[in-house]
């Protein structure tokens, strides 16, 4: 399989339209949390290089490293972008030409860690656009707002995300394959990122545990969810269903206890905020 | 009696839903999505004049940072306060600012629990579950159920902050609100212990030789039969324990990660 400019070039705007920063499809919505997700940007990148199977395959196994990834204040552990257009491409090609779905993911998780520095380039070089839209602001010039908001900011994410993508994928192909050739699956490089890419879901995962615990002894909501599903090995809509009844019983039975400790109510509060 | 008509209401949540993070940046973050979100408020309310319209936009461009998609409700209460604003209600920058302030930090922690924590995973997880072998409906299952919740809920959030104005601010950050908030928290704790449970994926290859060949001692059947994926719990325990207790960032967890998986597979333990 060999990709074509054109190819290239669909890739890359996709992986523009769906960059953090991206308004054009619904913002985030569209973009950064659809068609970044590898399960999402596999299907995609399959249809563009007709093999929506191999797409999708590839495409699940590395949406699993990312499924629990948080970006708090745009803090990135790793550019799910990059991941998610470079990586899952390479990573069909690599199927494609006969290596393992898991030299995939691997190879996708190192696109996804060098990946963090177009992002945060991207959040450097926008404080340029930043003081310019402060002085639209002060001159109340809405023009300069939206040209320092939504076009030149844009325009260097577009070169940013695009540029990056069409090298990468069209020129670098042929020197990706013998990359990968030279290391098997059983070589120490890919044993380490093969490791590396079943821990990497445990820091979104763990991410999440601090922001939904306030109390270390909270720690035992996530140990529930964690054995029913480890040892009882139930699916995650069940599970959904079963935390549901918790947070409805939690809410309703504190909803009887507040009136007669409305001062701890009000402690509890101060602490959150 | 100024009234913000539901057309320019509509603009101000698809500019906000949209540019949000267009100029991102370490310092600014979503401060010009929100004052560029604004401005078709402040032309309908303020139009006309420049020196209202200047103090209304600077007003709106303090640094602001929040979960843009469940954020709409405090840009719909923003909306509320500035209409109330121009018809000469006592309200100054200062009750403005930090009614967005004091409601940004609750609503990201919320937001974050509640989108990339429990909505997203949870939808994946029967997304992957409906693409195996390569079937499309994993995906496009994936597409409609996200785009279309989450476009209607921030809608009605944005309207519903609009309605309620500084009484959704009880919403947020009152007494029920917390009540709400610590069930959700409780929520997305369960739901992700099973996102954990199912997707940290730790073992190891270390075998301990008995002297009987045909026997030997597997050390990752010896850990599951302890506890079942005990391997991925620890190191989702480690990870927690760095970044809450130790104040890691999550970049520097990823590079311990890295070592430790250097390391491990040096030694022969992965």
């Amino acid at each position: 399989m060999e990709i074509s400019l054109i190819q290239a070039l669909i890739i890359g705007l996709l992986s523009y339209l769906g960059s953090l920063s991206c308004p054009w499809l619904l913002g985030l919505t569209g973009g950064w949390y659809t068609i970044t997700r590898p399960l999402i940007s596999g299907f995609l990148i399959g249809i563009i290089l007709g093999d929506v199977e191999t797409g999708i395959i590839v495409g699940v196994a590395v949406q699993i490293v990312f499924i629990a990834l948080v970006t708090p204040g745009g803090q990135m552990p790793q550019d799910l972008n990059a991941a998610a257009f470079i990586g899952v491409t390479l990573g069909i090609l690599t199927v494609k030409q006969g290596g393992t779905v898991e030299s995939a993911v691997a190879i996708a998780t190192a696109v996804g860690a060098i990946g963090t520095i177009f992002h945060n380039f991207m959040m450097f070089t926008n404080t340029f656009w930043n003081t310019r839209a402060i002085k639209a602001i002060e001159k109340g010039d809405y023009r300069g707002l939206a040209l320092n908001h939504w076009i030149l900011p844009q325009m260097v994410q577009a070169c940013y995300r695009i540029i990056p993508t069409v090298v990468i994928l069209y020129l670098g192909q042929s020197y990706a394959n013998e990359i990968i050739a030279m290391f098997p699956v059983e070589s120490y490089v890919m044993r380490t990122l093969t490791a590396l890419g079943g821990m990497l879901p445990a820091v979104g995962v763990a991410i999440l545990v601090k922001q939904v615990t306030k109390k270390n002894i909270d720690i035992i909501r996530f140990l529930l969810g964690f054995t029913l599903v480890a040892a009882i090995g139930i699916n995650m809509i069940s599970l959904a269903i079963i935390g549901g009844f918790f947070a409805y019983s939690h809410f309703t039975y504190t909803a009887t206890t507040v009136a007669a400790g409305n001062a701890s109510a009000s402690n509890d509060l101060e602490e959150e905020l | 009696m100024k009234k913000l008509s539901n057309k320019t209401l509509r603009k101000s949540w698809l500019r906000w839903m949209c540019g949000n993070l267009s100029s991102m940046s370490f310092q600014w973050l979503a401060s010009f999505g929100f004052s560029d979100s604004m401005v078709p408020v402040i032309k309908e309310l303020y139009g006309g004049d420049k020196e209202e319209e200047i103090k209304a936009l600077k007003r709106h461009s303090a640094f602001y940072n929040t979960e843009p998609q469940i954020g709409c409700i405090i840009n719909g209460v923003t909306c509320g306060l500035e209409e109330e604003r121009a018809n000469g209600a006592d309200i100054d920058d200062e009750v403005i600012n930090s009614i967005k302030l004091g409601l940004m930090g609750p609503i990201a922690g919320i937001g974050d629990a509640m989108i990339p924590g429990m909505w997203v995973p949870l939808l994946l997880s029967i997304a992957i579950g409906l693409a195996e072998g390569g079937n499309i409906m994993g995906p496009i299952f994936y597409i409609v159920t996200y785009l279309s919740s989450v476009t209607l809920g921030s809608y009605y959030l944005f309207f519903k902050g609009y309605q309620l104005g500084t009484k959704s601010i009880d919403m947020i950050v009152g007494e029920a609100a917390s009540r709400v908030r610590e069930a959700f928290n409780l929520l997305g704790a369960i739901v992700v212990g099973g996102v954990g449970a199912s997707y940290v994926n730790v073992t190891t290859r270390f075998v301990i030789e008995t002297g009987d060949v045909d026997a030997p001692v597997i050390a990752n059947d010896v850990l599951n039969n302890i506890f079942p994926k005990l391997l991925p719990l620890i190191v989702i325990l480690f990870c927690w324990w760095l970044m809450s207790k130790k104040n890691v960032s999550a970049l520097k967890v990823m590079g311990i990660l890295i070592v430790i998986s250097m390391a491990g597979v040096a030694i022969g333990f992965f």
